[in-house]
């Protein structure tokens, strides 16, 4: 049996961030219930040969899925359920943004049997949550988490953000270490990109907004790295420590090239041996699902080489390392004397050393087949 | 037809100043073509030609005109490229004619090739009739433009013919003047033949095929041509006219203009310039003024992928069938790889090679910054000439080191004297003198060194008189001069394709500016890497790429790892056309930023 996952993606928010480019929507919350309908159908309508696999994560992820009712949830656990065999299934994520998630709707989303809750922290300074224009405040940071432990949520991610203009070292490392004094059984640091499309990208062409440099954000990662690991982290992947057993298994399914089912507008799957993804609108989204059709846009098979290239290049960033027997026969990895001092090559597995996670794209450019 | 009635001509007119709307209209109204016939600049064949409004190639066209008097005449327009680059190649189409209409344009006046041409024409002996060309534009300048005109050949007012060749006025003035003021070619039937080589064409079927004037005799198919260049003999087959296409003729009689044909397999053995006679009855002396062509501008051309190789000596070779000016040999470049060494009339007929490589061969090519001739005197007495920076010798082994002087006349409105004065003083110009055209517009001469024309001076003489003033140059001699090998040291490695020859005085700016943009456009590695500027073993500039500290996107792809995966395959192909650099690895493109601008 191949371990497998499923992915849901909520598109709704109060508000779009301006660096976010995920698909997601502020300003149709009256259209979650048909959502949620749509979902249902779409789940139902579902047409992959899931015999061989074994559901083991689910995840719903947005957009803010923390706005979901717990009867919109529940309707939609039970399509799930009725469709396939989740009787495996130990890890059950759910997305939820710092003042949108009360208590009562934590407990609920408990009992519904969601058992890991990630929640959107980015950042404890006002000022820097306002550029992001994430509409929380600190205080409702830590609220939430409480409220979290008090629903009985004992697998918490806090995701934070790095390299933000005007985010000082002294800054960081405050939040930092604020977060770990809850201590969450896992972070997520993830450096502040610039996506093409997003309100971000528009103001840095306008030089309205300079992104620190990489010297910078190096300093702000590699500090980030050992203050962790000293505080009893484990380093699985680039941007994520966990504490022992307490793994996104669901994001590991992604970077392990495993399988994983996508429900929702612009959700991306993989059966294994080819990849889809869903149109992203919502309105074409329900369209399409109302008439009857699959919201596919693309379906479209992995080639051995871009498969190769997948397992190497995900596989490297987690700190397992890319399994060599997964790698087809045709193919083989070559280490460049360059890289050679940061790649360790151990038990039928090529990992990166703690030194080598900071280059990983240099390397996993150099190793690619 | 009698040589009484035949007249050879060409047309001198600066790019744009209407030359082909002329001569389309003179054929329409020859009936030569008809207005269906008509392309819109006939003459221009090549794509190239149009889109640029240049003529490369001389093209002869004859046309068949009964003057108003009821008499037929045989008019031969010989169409000339109105380049500097060319200018040898104007000067040969000029030897076959009789006479010239300069051309100048009512709005823009005067300016420098056409002064150049116009004195090139009148030192060869031509008539030449001045024409001021869209007199119905609102902004021509009909009074001034004949008052530059007059001062430039010494005419009088009323020689001047005024035409919109776009509408058709004057035109009929001009076939008066054409066939009134042009004088017939001298009948020389008699004499043993010298037919003057103009240019030639290739084709694949029939060779090369050379486009004559006939000076003296008469030339008959089933003779033996013999050229004054080389020993070639070769078996002539046929001879003709020009229309649109070729005419097959019975024989071509002196004053005559045509085409042989002799089956001629090698390029080199058409050159313009030479006279062609016969085995049979050979001329004593050939016509005067042959020259070897001596490229004077030279570049590096590399395909960008290096499979291509063999594909660019093919068309190199294809190239220069139509073009014996062109020369290449093969070079090796640590930082490009194979490519070849090309020598250029100019800096067009460098971009004009370059994008007919491109256009009419499909190929991507990386050309290196131009660079002039050098003659090298060495210490021990030997005199080398040096194509490549790369081909320097040490430092010390050299005692001069001379390059190409030009003598340049720029024409410009007299507001932008002073600004010119200052470009040409920086330019390491020597001035000569200042001429007036008219009291508003001013001819300046200067010896200028080739070596700076080809690196901005264009660019800059255009800013510094926004766009007024005209250039125009010819080669006279080398001069020693204060010149230095500026070397490029990366990671402690000169890198052969980013070294320069600079006059001293430069060496500091060129070797900084070099410096920094290298560091603006080079990776950073696992590693310091010194970018170094030197002259011999002296470091002048010092700059450094720092070590690369971070190279990873800690972001949340989410399910959709395509995405990231597709930029990592990206930049794994650019790394493909990566180029090492001892142990520092250096993107095509970069290298190619510096070299192609030639560091600005």
């Amino acid at each position: 049996m191949t371990r497998a996952g499923i992915y849901l993606h909520f598109p709704f928010c109060k508000v779009k961030c301006i660096y976010c480019d995920f698909y997601s929507i502020a300003d149709r919350e009256d259209d979650i219930f048909r959502f949620v309908q749509a979902l249902i159908k779409e789940i139902d309508l579902c047409e992959l040969d899931t015999s061989q696999w074994m559901f083991d994560t689910i995840f719903i992820g947005g957009g803010t899925p923390s706005l979901l009712e717990p009867i919109h949830l529940e309707m939609i656990l039970n399509a799930l359920h009725k469709k396939f065999d989740l009787s495996a299934v130990d890890e059950w994520s759910l997305e939820a943004n710092p003042g949108e998630a009360p208590l009562e709707r934590l407990q609920a989303f408990r009992e519904l049997g969601i058992n890991r809750l990630s929640i959107g922290i980015q950042s404890l300074e006002p000022g820097l949550l306002k550029f992001l224009t994430r509409i929380h405040n600190v205080e409702q940071v830590f609220n939430t988490f409480e409220h979290a432990r008090t629903a009985g949520f004992d697998n918490i991610n806090c995701d934070l953000i790095f390299n933000i203009p005007g985010q000082t070292m002294d800054i960081w490392q405050r939040d930092v270490k604020r977060i770990v004094e809850l201590k969450p059984e896992h972070i997520s640091a993830y450096s502040l990109t610039v996506e093409s499309g997003t309100d971000l990208n528009k103001l840095v062409q306008q030089n309205k907004v300079t992104i620190p440099d990489d010297d910078y954000s190096a300093e702000l990662y590699k500090w980030i790295q050992e203050y962790l690991s000293s505080a009893g982290y484990t380093q699985y992947e680039i941007s994520n420590w966990s504490k022992p057993g307490k793994e996104c298994r669901q994001n590991l399914h992604y970077w392990q090239i495993d399988p994983y089912l996508a429900f929702g507008p612009s959700a991306h799957g993989f059966d294994g041996k080819n990849r889809y993804n869903n149109y992203q609108g919502l309105d074409r989204y329900f369209q399409l699902i109302e008439s009857g059709k699959l919201p596919i846009e693309n379906y479209y098979p992995v080639s051995q080489k871009e498969m190769t290239n997948d397992l190497i290049g995900f596989g490297l960033r987690t700190n397992r390392g890319v399994q060599i027997n997964r790698i087809p026969n045709e193919y083989r990895i070559q280490i460049p004397e360059k890289w050679s001092s940061y790649l360790i090559n151990e038990n039928g597995w090529i990992r990166l050393s703690e030194e080598g996670f900071i280059f990983a794209d240099a390397i996993v450019v150099d190793l690619m087949v | 037809m009698s040589t009484d009635h035949i007249r050879n001509f060409c047309i001198i007119a600066h790019i744009d100043h209407g030359k082909s709307t002329l001569a389309d209209r003179l054929l329409e109204e020859t009936h030569t073509l008809s207005k269906k016939q008509m392309k819109n600049q006939v003459l221009d064949s090549m794509d190239l030609e149009r889109e640029r409004g240049i003529t490369i190639k001389s093209h002869p066209i004859q046309m068949h005109y009964t003057h108003t008097d009821g008499q037929d005449y045989i008019l031969n327009l010989i169409d000339t490229p109105g380049h500097v680059d060319f200018s040898y190649e104007v000067s040969r189409s000029l030897a076959a004619c009789e006479g010239a209409l300069l051309l100048v344009d009512a709005a823009q006046g005067v300016e420098a090739q056409t002064v150049s041409n116009t004195y090139l024409a009148i030192d060869s002996g031509l008539v030449v009739i001045p024409v001021i060309n869209k007199i119905d534009l609102p902004s021509a300048r009909v009074d001034e433009v004949t008052d530059q005109l007059v001062e430039l050949m010494g005419c009088d007012p009323d020689d001047v013919v005024l035409t919109s060749a776009k509408s058709g006025a004057g035109i009929q003035e001009i076939f008066n003047a054409i066939v009134d003021r042009i004088p017939p070619p001298k009948n020389n039937d008699n004499a043993p033949l010298r037919a003057m080589i103009f240019d030639s064409m290739y084709d694949n079927y029939k060779g090369a095929i050379p486009y004559v004037r006939i000076i003296d005799g008469v030339l008959k198919p089933g003779t033996k041509a013999r050229f004054f260049a080389h020993d070639n003999v070769y078996d002539i087959t046929e001879v003709g006219h020009f229309v649109l296409k070729q005419i097959k003729a019975e024989e071509l009689r002196s004053g005559d203009v045509g085409y042989v044909l002799a089956n001629i397999r090698d390029v080199d053995d058409v050159r313009p310039g030479d006279t062609l006679t016969t085995k049979e009855n050979p001329a004593a002396e050939p016509l005067p003024g042959y020259k070897q062509m001596q490229p004077m501008v030279f570049s590096g051309l590399y395909p960008s992928e290096s499979d291509d190789y063999e594909q660019l000596r093919t068309a190199l070779n294809k190239l220069r069938l139509n073009d014996a000016s062109l020369i290449f040999e093969p070079e090796t470049s640590e930082a490009l790889g194979f490519g070849f060494r090309c020598g250029f009339l100019g800096l067009l007929h460098m971009e004009i090679v370059q994008e007919r490589l491109e256009r009419e061969f499909n190929l991507e090519l990386v050309t290196t910054a131009p660079n002039v001739r050098y003659q090298l005197i060495l210490r021990d007495g030997t005199e080398v000439e040096v194509h490549t920076p790369a081909d320097m010798p040490e430092t010390g082994r050299i005692q001069d080191i001379k390059e190409p002087f030009v003598s340049a006349e720029i024409i410009t409105p007299k507001e932008y004297i002073g600004n010119l004065m200052k470009l040409c003083q920086r330019k390491r110009g020597i001035y000569i003198n200042t001429d007036y055209l008219t009291k508003d517009k001013a001819q300046l001469h200067y010896d200028l060194p080739l070596a700076e024309i080809i690196f901005d001076f264009y660019d800059k003489l255009k800013s510094v008189s926004r766009g007024y003033a005209s250039l125009d140059y010819t080669f006279t001699d080398f001069r020693i001069g204060d010149l230095k090998k500026l070397d490029i040291l990366i990671n402690g490695e000169p890198v052969d394709a980013l070294s320069i020859i600079t006059h001293s005085v430069d060496a500091f700016q060129r070797g900084q500016a070099l410096c920094s943009k290298l560091k603006e456009l080079i990776p950073r590695q696992m590693f310091e890497v010194p970018i170094q500027a030197s002259l011999g073993a002296k470091i002048i500039s010092r700059t450094t790429v720092k070590a690369l500290r971070k190279n990873v996107t800690a972001k949340c792809y989410g399910g959709d790892i395509t995405r990231k995966r597709k930029l990592w395959e990206k930049q794994k192909k650019g790394k493909k056309r990566m180029k090492k650099i001892g142990k520092v690895e250096i993107p095509q493109e970069a290298l190619l930023a510096v070299l192609q601008i030639g560091s600005d």
